[in-house]
Formats: structure tokens, sequence, C-alpha cells
């Protein structure tokens, strides 16, 4: 069993090792600068991948905890907090990703809109989620509270969906998603590349989140191995 | 991990609610330069205003009418001038709405009534000028990815080394 999870989380970095190449070689080779923004236009390729994994950890968090609260077992818990811990590194990515386009295209780092503020608020639910499970004593009430803190976390990802349409600020308009705009629609190349870098960054996700699955499984043993060690302690004396 | 996040949530605290980093580039004088962010139309339906994100984050509303001048490039940089005192402003308003799409930043020289007397392109920007921000954001991306697959691995290592342990005074109770 140990053996074929091996090989399938081999076979899987491979994957993503080679549809990271590609999309690299997309994003810097086959696609052609953007005339108005120039260079920068390709953090684009870097930015929009990385927030939609960041967004769909956190209902992918939520759904853990969820089930966690449904059936008690405590490897939904782990699988949440997996989860959480690689989606705040691809949502910090994302934050800063946007913070430097942001710069030579606006001017400004950061300005007060809405769907900078909802996604730096995705980013503080991270934070919030992880430190509450650092500082409170472990047990069945810290992944009870964990739960819900980030079943109400998943209620930002669609207000940042769809910020860009209910409050049309400078942040640019969906293009891809039931309110993408038509007017916004972006050429086939950058379609293109756009989608395939969104594959590999999806797949970097999932390759990631496997090893820290793989720590969260020797987590287990080691508090069980405590545990039983303790018992025994327990027993002599 | 602990100090890694308290790090991260101060820096991006102070960028959030400070937005120390901004420099002056917007106004000066009766001059405004800024991000097209809206494209405002009358009771009528003809252009009537337009509003701009300056490099501080202010939004500076000003009206437009026939009498504002344009000077606007399209995205292969073409550029369109309007009559003088006499501007299409259908075509006015198509223009702006192309460079709100594109974010594109103008320069409008407002009069002392609040509206336009010329809004033109601030810059050509050159499709390599901004190299040094492609670079920043794929480093620095990178950099936080690559450092947490690197904690993930000694963290794997670490635990391993910690379970033969264990295992092993086990053995020998």
């Amino acid at each position: 069993m140990r053996i074929k999870t091996v090989f399938n989380r081999r076979a899987l970095h491979s994957v993503t090792l080679v549809a990271m190449v590609f999309a690299l070689w997309m994003m810097f080779r086959w696609v052609p600068s953007d005339i108005s923004q120039g260079a920068v236009q390709r953090i684009l390729y870097l930015h929009v991948p990385v927030a939609w994994v960041s967004m769909v950890a956190i209902v992918v968090v939520a759904f853990a905890s969820v089930m966690y609260l449904k059936t008690r077992d405590p490897k939904w818990d782990r699988r949440a907090v997996s989860v959480a811990e690689v989606g705040l590194v691809f949502g910090a990515v994302m934050l800063v990703s946007g913070i430097v386009w942001a710069r030579p295209v606006w001017l400004v780092w950061w300005t007060g809109e809405a769907k900078l503020t909802t996604a730096l608020i995705l980013f503080f639910i991270y934070v919030a989620y992880l430190m509450f499970r650092a500082y409170f004593p472990p047990g069945d009430q810290r992944r009870r509270i964990a739960a819900v803190i980030a079943i109400l976390g998943a209620i930002d990802t669609p207000i940042i969906y769809f910020a860009s349409v209910l409050f049309q600020e400078s942040h640019p308009p969906a293009v891809i998603g039931p309110v993408a705009d038509d007017s916004a629609a972006v050429g086939a190349q950058i379609g293109l590349t756009l989608l395939v870098s969104t594959v590999a960054f999806t797949l970097l996700f999932v390759s990631i989140l496997a090893e820290r699955l793989g720590v969260a499984r020797l987590e287990e043993e080691v508090d069980e191995l405590r545990t039983a060690a303790n018992g025994m302690r327990a027993a002599e004396a | 991990m602990k100090s890694a996040l308290v790090t991260g949530l101060s820096f991006l605290l102070v960028l959030a609610v400070g937005n120390t980093f901004g420099t002056a580039y917007g106004q000066s004088g009766n001059l405004v330069t800024g991000v097209v962010v809206a494209v405002h139309t009358g009771d009528d339906g003809a252009l009537s205003g337009v509003a701009l994100v300056t490099s501080e984050g202010e939004t500076v509303q000003f009206a437009v009418n026939s009498a504002t001048s344009f000077g606007l490039e399209n995205a292969v940089g073409d550029r369109w001038v309007s009559d003088s005192g006499d501007t299409n402003l259908g075509e006015a308003e198509t223009k702006l709405r192309d460079q709100q799409r594109r974010q594109q930043q103008v320069t409008a020289q407002l009069n002392a009534d609040g509206s336009a007397s010329s809004v033109v392109q601030a810059r050509p920007v050159s499709v390599s000028s901004n190299l040094g921000y492609l670079f920043a954001a794929f480093a620095i991306g990178w950099l936080a990815l690559m450092s947490y697959v690197l904690y993930l691995g000694q963290r794997h290592r670490s635990l391993q080394h910690e379970i033969r342990q264990m295992q092993g005074s086990e053995h020998e109770d």
C-alpha cells in the first residue's frame, strides 16, 4: 500500500513538472506581450491560477470541516488543516503577485477596493484558522471550532468572485465563469496560456498537498506512539 | 511557522491600512493623472463625466463636454484626436471605455468649474519597460512555494527520525 502511494505521488510530481515546464514556456515564449501593459501583464499567468487555487482550497477546507462535524473522524480534520496550510501559501503568492502587478499598471501598490479587500480577508481567514489551531489546546473542541471558522471563511469565496461585477472598480473584470464580461474577453493565445497555467498550478497545489498529507500521517503516527508510550509508563508506575 | 505567520500578517496589515508605498504621481496643479475607472453618461445617454484613480489611490471625477479635447490611443498605438471645440461625444465615450478596459492612464487638465479642458494619454508604455516587476512577482512567488516545499521536506525527515527513535526505545524496553 505504501509503495503504491509513493509511486502514485511520484507520478503526480512528474506530471506536475511536465505541465509546469510547458506552462512556463507558454507564459514566457509562446504568448505575445500585451501592448498596453507590457511585460508585466504576464504576471496574470501566475496571479489568476494561484488566486483560483486559494479560493478553491478554502472551499475544500470547509467541505472537510463539514465532514468532520458530521462524522467526527479526525482524518477529515487532518485533511482540512493540510489544505488550509497549502492554501495559505498560495493565498500569499496571490496577494504579492497582485501587489507587484498593480504598481506599474495602477501606479499604486494597493487600493481599498472590494476585490482586493475580500482577497485580503481570505488570506486573514487562512491565518486565523491556522493561528487558532496553533495556540488552542489539542482536542475535539479545537477541531470543532476550527471547522466552524473554515465554514464561515468559505463564504468569502463567492464574494471575491462577484466583487468585480457588484462594485465595478479598477480590478479587471472576470474573464472566466458565469459573470465573465464579453467586452473583457481575452485573445485565444492569452486564454489558452491562462488555461494551461491554471491546470499546471492546480497540479502543483495537489502535489504539494500530497506531501503535506504525508507529513500529517507521520504526525498522527508520532501522536499514537507518544500516547502508547505514556500509557506504558503509567501502567509501570 | 508561527513567527512566519505573524510576520506576514504584520506586513499585510501595514500595507492594507497604511498604503505607505504609494508615490505622488497623480496630481500637479490643475492636472490629474490616473487610471480610467468609470465613464459616466447623462440622462440623454451622452458622455458626461470620467473618474480616474490617481497614484495616491484617490478617485477624481470630472465632467467632460463637447468643448473637451481628447488625444487617446487604441491597443495598437493609433492616436485619435478629437475635433477642436466640437468633440464627437459618442466617439469619445467609446475611446474612454476602451481606456478603462485596458486600465490606461490618462492626464486631464481641469477647469475651475470641475470640467476637463483636455484628456490625453498619459505616457506610452514600453513593452519591456516593466520587466523588473515581472521578475519580482515570479521570483517572490517561486521563493514562497519552494520555501514551503523545503519546510515540508525538513518536517517529514524530522518526524521519520522521531518515529525511528520512539520505535527503537520501545524495542529496548
